[in-house]
């Protein structure tokens, strides 16, 4: 009996040990033992940060919450976000790319699944949200019945008129100079543009470890810009209608000129085979000094890293120098323009979980409202005056060395601020740069320097933004929201492969003639025509 | 004198084997070096770019010995107080999930390899059939999310607490000892919990190890279910952290955050080994028991 009891025993306390664990529920309080409001916070950009820094700490203080941060992984952030939409589990804010591919997909059916929360239609009480959100592009897109649902998050707030993006031509001046292809402030017409490129190859090439061109990844064939009328997936006709970008007569024009160039030197790309590239690897290629010219996103953080990387040669031992291997090139195309992707001033966005109270709405609304305000933009940018920093009499910031500490080189150490952190969930802090004592100035003032002269090129009608026309771009249709994305993934292999010669041209066009592309495009059409 | 004859003896050994290689026992041996060389050089050439700086990868990618020496990303790694936080979260996992999964698929094992009683055929149905079938990841998340393990560590430890494979393996290794021990045992008073304590656990030794082995290995490299249900970032495990890491060194998308100071081969490499060096460490260590437990579940069943 004894022992039966005693089995009886074991197996209670093996089902009572498993009871005990799972009973470990969070709790969903709205408050913690403190009386504060608990936020749950999750964005990309948070990284490292969990909070318990001071500033996050004053913050806390100042608004009477609970702050808990937690951060996605770029590799899972897809994952990361669909999962708790699923299972109705979302933190109290969130953050998701919405870029054009993903927009109408993910922001639409959310707000008819009531996942998401709208933002209060009155934002009086928090003048630098409204104003933040006057200067978003297209924010016209973002509404839905009249109502908001999320805050885009802009990535430069001072400069708001930028319509194009910086995908443009980084290059080896220094190797221009000598070869004397040069060309002053290194403005190339087309045909200068190929002279260079050619005497790249032939004197630069060393049996085939150099190239003359080569693209990001994601960014080949990069000479199409240059002739196509649209972005993406889908150009207009001369009739109006809707057609696949990529069979155009311009993008076949621009096409066959990617597959001469890319048949060049050796067969590849101007020396390069772009077919075999995986991601990252043509920017470390240029980074060793094994690409002329090199077509990238040269966003401040890019660049900078750039910079920085092919700074770390032993033979780039100035600042002359590094400027000369990292020039930027404006390059006139063949109708004598320059040609550069347009782009919105966002490409993510924060979301607030429909279960929010309106109370926590409110509390981060107030919150990243001070973060906004110029009190809360140095405290994110410095830290606190007075210990972090000082003001003098003429306005100028005087770093304070308890506050900021220094590396071996001099330059000022990133410290983890959490209110730096939070204004990430409504701006990538471009508008800071110039303020931001980690910002590579040097980086900041060419590409400054570059968007001058494209502005004024823009001033001047020297300058063709490719853009999806409005209608068509924020079109939200059944296909075209579902198919897109994954046709233009498509079509960029198709583009890569007919280049290298994998396929034929019947089989490249074939390939825009599917059912897919045929429904989409009717479908595209037919809401337009309503 | 004896240290001499020893060698003189090992001399000797070494010697014949030498002659009794012929022509055709060369082409093997050459070709056996050449196999072993395919095998070790990825780990030599991974830790070598480990320790060397990113200019010097960039210009040659495949090293044969260190052209220039830099700890930068041993020291990023070490110095990564999150990977830090990751270990402790995987050492929990590997002592005592490992432990956790163990106990209850020994005990079903062993529970399922006895004779008759009511159910069995049905229980063991109702867990084979999770082999070849899964609810799917949504009624999954559900699941995890009502039962409350979402963002705690248990998410790690309690959905493995039975594993399939491994039950089988045990219960087929319990199933071939012969049921006289069972009955020997009983004559002489011991009650089941003691038959299997005393009895069968002692000769399950080999398999204990064995399948302990692949528990500790997947504890040791779990991420998914971290990646899934896992926010707070002091419970993230070791491996998603450094998968995070690479991610982030890696990425090319728009950010506000900083320039890295290690490039992202180098803290690839670096992670590599700050991961397997402790479990290859621990291998040789149960592998005796591996290979036997391997067998013998293999041939019995």
């Amino acid at each position: 009996m004894k022992r039966k009891l005693l089995s009886i025993l074991l197996v209670l306390l093996s089902v009572l040990s498993l009871v005990g664990l799972v009973g470990c529920k969070n709790t969903k309080d709205e408050f913690d033992e403190k009386g504060r409001l608990k936020l749950n916070l999750r964005n990309l950009y948070f990284n490292e940060w969990t909070g318990g820094d001071a500033y996050t700490d004053f913050l806390e203080e100042k608004f009477g919450v609970a702050i808990t941060p937690t951060t996605y992984s770029y590799a899972d952030w897809d994952q990361q976000v669909y999962g708790p939409v699923q299972a109705n589990n979302l933190t109290d804010v969130f953050q998701f790319n919405l870029d054009s591919y993903n927009f109408s997909n993910s922001y639409v059916n959310w707000v008819k699944g009531d996942v998401i929360k709208a933002i209060p239609d009155n934002l009086d009480k928090w003048p630098n949200i409204k104003a933040t959100l006057a200067k978003v592009s297209n924010i016209d897109q973002f509404y839905i019945n009249g109502k908001l649902y999320c805050l885009p998050i802009i990535k430069d707030l001072s400069n708001i008129d930028t319509e194009y993006s910086p995908f443009t031509y980084v290059y080896r001046r220094d190797w221009a100079k000598e070869l004397g292809v040069y060309k002053e402030n290194d403005v190339y017409t087309w045909a200068e543009f190929e002279a260079l490129l050619d005497s790249f190859l032939k004197n630069k090439s060393m049996g085939g470890e150099v190239a003359a061109l080569g693209d990001v990844e994601w960014g080949y064939p990069s000479i199409t810009n240059f002739y196509k009328t649209a972005p993406h997936c889908f150009a207009i006709a001369g009739d109006g209608t809707v057609v696949s970008n990529y069979t155009t007569a311009e993008y076949l024009e621009g096409l066959e000129k990617a597959k001469l160039w890319s048949q060049t030197g050796n067969k590849q790309y101007y020396g390069l085979s772009q077919y075999d590239l995986n991601d990252g690897d043509a920017a470390k290629k240029y980074y060793a000094g094994r690409i002329g010219v090199y077509y990238e996103n040269l966003s401040l953080a890019n660049y900078t890293t750039l910079r920085k990387k092919v700074g770390e040669n032993k033979a780039i031992d100035t600042k002359e120098k590094l400027d000369d291997a990292t020039a930027i090139m404006k390059v006139y195309g063949p109708d004598g323009k320059y040609h550069l992707e347009g782009t919105e001033n966002w490409f993510s966005a924060t979301f607030f979980n429909e279960d929010i109270s309106n109370a926590k709405m409110e509390k981060i609304l107030d919150i990243l409202d001070y973060l906004l305000s110029e009190e809360g933009t140095m405290l994110a940018i410095y830290g606190f005056e007075d210990y972090d920093y000082t003001v003098d009499a003429n306005g100028n910031v005087e770093l304070s060395e308890a506050g900021w500490e220094k590396d071996l080189d001099g330059e000022y150490i990133d410290k983890l601020n959490g209110a730096k952190y939070l204004r990430y969930m409504i701006t990538l802090g471009n508008d800071t740069s110039e303020m931001d004592p980690l910002t590579d100035k040097d980086s900041l003032r060419i590409l400054n320097a570059w968007k001058a002269e494209i502005d004024q090129a823009k001033e001047a009608n020297k300058l063709v933004v490719l853009k999806e026309r409005g209608d068509v771009k924020w079109l939200t249709t059944t296909l075209k929201a579902r198919d897109s994305g994954g046709m233009l993934e498509d079509a960029n292999a198709k583009i890569t492969q007919y280049c290298y010669g994998k396929i034929t041209k019947d089989a490249y066009l074939a390939n825009f003639n599917t059912k897919q592309w045929q429904d989409v495009l009717k479908e595209i059409n037919d809401a337009l025509k309503k | 004198m004896e240290k001499e004859n020893k060698k003189i003896s090992r001399k000797r050994q070494r010697r014949n084997f030498l002659n009794r290689l012929q022509g055709l026992d060369w082409v093997i041996f050459a070709m056996l070096l050449v196999y072993a060389i395919l095998i070790i050089y990825p780990f030599y050439n991974a830790f070598l770019i480990s320790i060397s700086p990113e200019h010097v990868y960039l210009e040659t990618p495949i090293l044969l010995w260190p052209k220039e020496v830099t700890f930068d990303n041993y020291r990023a790694v070490f110095t990564n107080k999150t990977l830090w936080s990751g270990f402790g979260v995987t050492m929990f996992l590997l002592l005592f999930g490992t432990a956790y999964q163990l106990f209850f698929t020994v005990i079903t094992g062993y529970a399922l390899s006895r004779n008759k009683w009511i159910g069995k055929g049905f229980l063991m149905n109702m867990i084979l059939v999770t082999m070849f079938f899964g609810g799917g990841l949504i009624p999954y998340y559900f699941l995890i999310k009502n039962l409350g393990l979402y963002n705690t560590i248990w998410v790690m430890v309690i959905p493995g607490a039975i594993d399939t494979y491994n039950m089988l393996l045990m219960r087929n290794y319990f199933a071939s000892l012969p049921a006289d021990l069972e009955e020997s045992a009983k004559i002489d008073g011991a009650n089941d919990i003691q038959i299997f304590v005393k009895v069968y656990l002692p000769m399950a030794l080999p398999m204990l190890a064995t399948v302990g082995l692949f528990f500790a290995v997947g504890n040791w490299n779990s991420w998914y279910n971290g990646m899934l249900f896992i926010e707070k970032a002091n419970l993230k495990p070791l491996q998603l952290i450094l998968r995070e890491l690479i991610a982030t060194s890696s990425s090319q998308i728009e950010s506000p955050i900083g320039v890295t100071d290690v490039y992202s081969e180098g803290l690839q490499m670096a992670c590599i080994f700050f991961t397997i060096v402790p479990m290859m460490s621990f291998y040789p260590f149960v592998q005796k028991f591996f290979v036997k437990g391997l067998v013998v579940g293999a041939i019995k069943g």
